[in-house]
């Protein structure tokens, strides 16, 4: 059956034309001010301009589906063809902001990886329904028809999708709780800054009659009333922000994938095949470790999924469904060498900055003594936390004091290993191990290791069976086609 | 060595008018002939430093490689993982038939680097590398 030719929805030139707006709202105002007759005649031209081009643009962007590849050909002037096979696609997303959720509309983002980038293909914009449609054929949950069969059902009917099981839903506790134990608090300083940069274009006398009115609490209390409502004001903030970001979070399973919607105004949906999850890292900060709490980051290679606060049990519980076999308890501490490394590594720092800021000021000298009794705390919390497991082909890297993290890694997707030593860790016959996997950033890392331990666990992960049984299946999927020549790259 | 000469003729430039001009003491003059002597002393014992620790293997079903003097790596690549093998020439590497060997996966930081293979065997290596990454295709 041949496919058929689709184009994005017909509102997508005037959302366009919005996002054009936007980026230049400042010099249209100005324009606008400076020619009050003439202004709006000045804007009509480019504004014509962009409407047309926009529409071209429309027009010329189309996309077809065969059951095996999808075909994007776009380009007013400069036309491109891009084919991407629907094995190469790693994540789909929905992107929905408040706009497009008045008009019906939403965006969808393709993440592909090959090589050692991401590459990324954006519909923006199609109608709700039309997403659905191509999430659930480009990435469909359960097992996919040969592109090559006759008897395959049309390519581009949306693919049956299994049940979807509901793993975890937060509501607005929890989603509270979770800006006002994480990053979200950080949010009071990017306002605190936005306000002071705004309070130094205000005229001096307006200023200073406000502060005056604001700073008259003469007394303690006074003050001590305003610094609680400032930090009530500030966890509220924090709060507020993490609902909006993250309200109605459902993660769900369907088949073999993964799928995660969040969001109050914006809504975003993410799906990851669970096949192609790369690693898993466990997050606990201090106050939430003192609650029981965990915050998770599930990466494949293009892409991730958050999971903003869960208990223990349901950290299994997820684990159990993304990664079977992993075992998180019985895990192999640290060395004691270990120990001396970790507070020094915290000692050291610390003398020097006292020893540095001694020289200007006399009163660091009696910290001394506080500062490194500290810094040996942090340095034992740290060595505690150090530990490793690989059990069942999972390797499992723990590593922090008051901050911990738990890095989950399979080994059937380490793609290669290395074994580091510095010149202390050789003395102290300690070790680094990195697992490297398909994915950017930092490598999940076993520090502080016995070397000979880790030198073992290097020879198992590069002889894993499951690592060979996992690059065949990858190869096996068609080739990225591009422009005329092939070549074949990883998923 | 050409950093520490490119370090020696920066820190020259800002200190040999400062001290013309009385700024700066005239001892400060030694400064960026200590950089430019302890460079060439370097260049000349380094690298034959780091060539001693440095070594590879071309195993049954993966490659291992060794390397750095302070900060030793030792890198263990599946055949099987391998993507591309690159391999390049600098002018001087033309001139001594020289060629430098890099392996890549799907992971932005394995590290296979091989420098200063005689052109022959970087392509023989090369070779070895390529028929056994493809070799896993059949089970």
């Amino acid at each position: 059956m041949p496919s058929e030719v689709r184009r994005l929805h017909p509102l997508t030139p005037f959302f366009d034309l919005l996002s054009t707006v936007r980026q230049f709202a400042l010099p249209l105002v100005l324009a606008l001010f400076a020619n009050r007759d003439r202004g709006q005649l000045a804007l009509l031209a480019p504004t014509l301009l962009f409407t047309l081009g926009g529409a071209a643009k429309w027009w010329r962007f189309t996309y077809t589906f065969d059951g095996a590849r999808l075909v994007i050909d776009e380009g007013v002037l400069t036309r491109k063809q891009r084919i991407v096979p629907v094995d190469r696609i790693q994540q789909v997303d929905m992107a929905t902001t408040l706009r497009h959720r008045l008009l019906g509309v939403t965006v969808l983002k393709l993440e592909t990886a090959g090589g050692t980038g991401a590459a990324e293909v954006s519909l923006s914009v199609v109608s709700t329904a039309e997403a659905a449609r191509l999430r659930s054929v480009l990435l469909p949950a359960g097992p996919r028809a040969a592109a090559s069969d006759p008897a395959a059902t049309d390519p581009e009917a949306p693919a049956p999708v299994p049940r979807a099981t509901t793993l975890l839903q937060l509501g607005p506790g929890r989603l509270a709780l979770a800006g006002v134990t994480g990053s979200e608090l950080a949010v009071m300083f990017t306002i605190l800054l936005s306000v002071g940069q705004l309070v130094d274009d205000l005229p001096e006398s307006l200023l200073l009659d406000r502060v005056e009115d604001l700073t008259t609490p003469s007394d303690v209390a006074g003050f001590t009333l305003a610094g609680i409502v400032a930090v009530a004001l500030w966890f509220a903030l924090a709060a507020s922000a993490s609902v909006l970001k993250d309200g109605r979070y459902r993660l769900v399973r369907r088949g073999d994938q993964l799928a995660v919607s969040r969001g109050l105004l914006d809504q975003r949906e993410a799906s990851i095949p669970l096949h192609r999850v790369q690693v898993v890292r466990i997050q606990q900060a201090f106050v939430r470790k003192l609650l029981g709490r965990s915050s998770l980051r599930i990466r494949s290679s293009a892409g991730a999924i958050e999971v903003p606060l869960v208990t223990a049990a349901e950290t299994t519980e997820l684990l159990r469904v993304v990664l079977p076999r992993t075992e998180l308890s019985d895990l192999i501490p640290a060395p004691s060498a270990a120990r001396r490394r970790a507070i020094l590594r915290r000692v050291i720092p610390a003398l020097l900055v006292l020893f540095g800021s001694a020289l200007w000021l006399e009163r660091a000298v009696p910290f001394a003594a506080i500062v490194v009794a500290l810094s040996v705390l942090l340095g034992e919390l740290a060595y505690r936390g150090l530990a490793h497991g690989w059990n069942g082909g999972v390797a499992v890297a723990r590593s922090g004091g008051l901050r911990r993290e738990i890095t989950v890694v399979p080994g059937a997707k380490a793609q290669s290993t290395r074994l580091r030593t510095s010149p202390l860790q050789r003395r102290a016959g300690l070790a680094t191990l990195y697992v490297d996997v398909a994915t950017s950033g930092t490598s999940p890392a076993i520090r502080d290791g016995d070397l000979h331990r880790l030198a073992d666990l290097q020879a198992a992960i590069s002889s894993t069976p499951a690592a060979r049984t996992d690059e065949i299946d990858v190869r096996r999927r068609s080739p990225l086609v591009l422009g005329g020549s092939t070549r074949a790259e990883h998923g | 060595m050409l950093r520490a000469v490119i370090v020696a003729i920066v820190v020259a430039v800002t200190v040999v008018p400062l001290v013309a001009t009385d700024s700066l003491p005239l001892g400060l003059l030694a400064v960026p002939v200590v950089i430019a002597v302890l460079g060439l002393v370097l260049a000349w014992w380094w690298p034959a430093v780091r060539y001693r620790h440095f070594r590879y293997r071309m195993g049954h079903d993966t490659m291992e490689l060794e390397h750095g003097v302070l900060f030793r790596t030792r890198s263990v690549i599946p055949y099987f993982r391998v993507q591309h093998v690159d391999t390049s020439q600098g002018p001087i590497d033309r001139r001594l038939s020289l060629s430098n060997l890099k392996v890549q996966t799907a992971s932005p930081a394995t590290d296979a680097f091989i420098p200063g293979l005689s052109t022959a065997d970087a392509a023989e290596i090369r070779g070895v590398i390529l028929d056994r990454a493809g070799a896993g295709d059949a089970v």
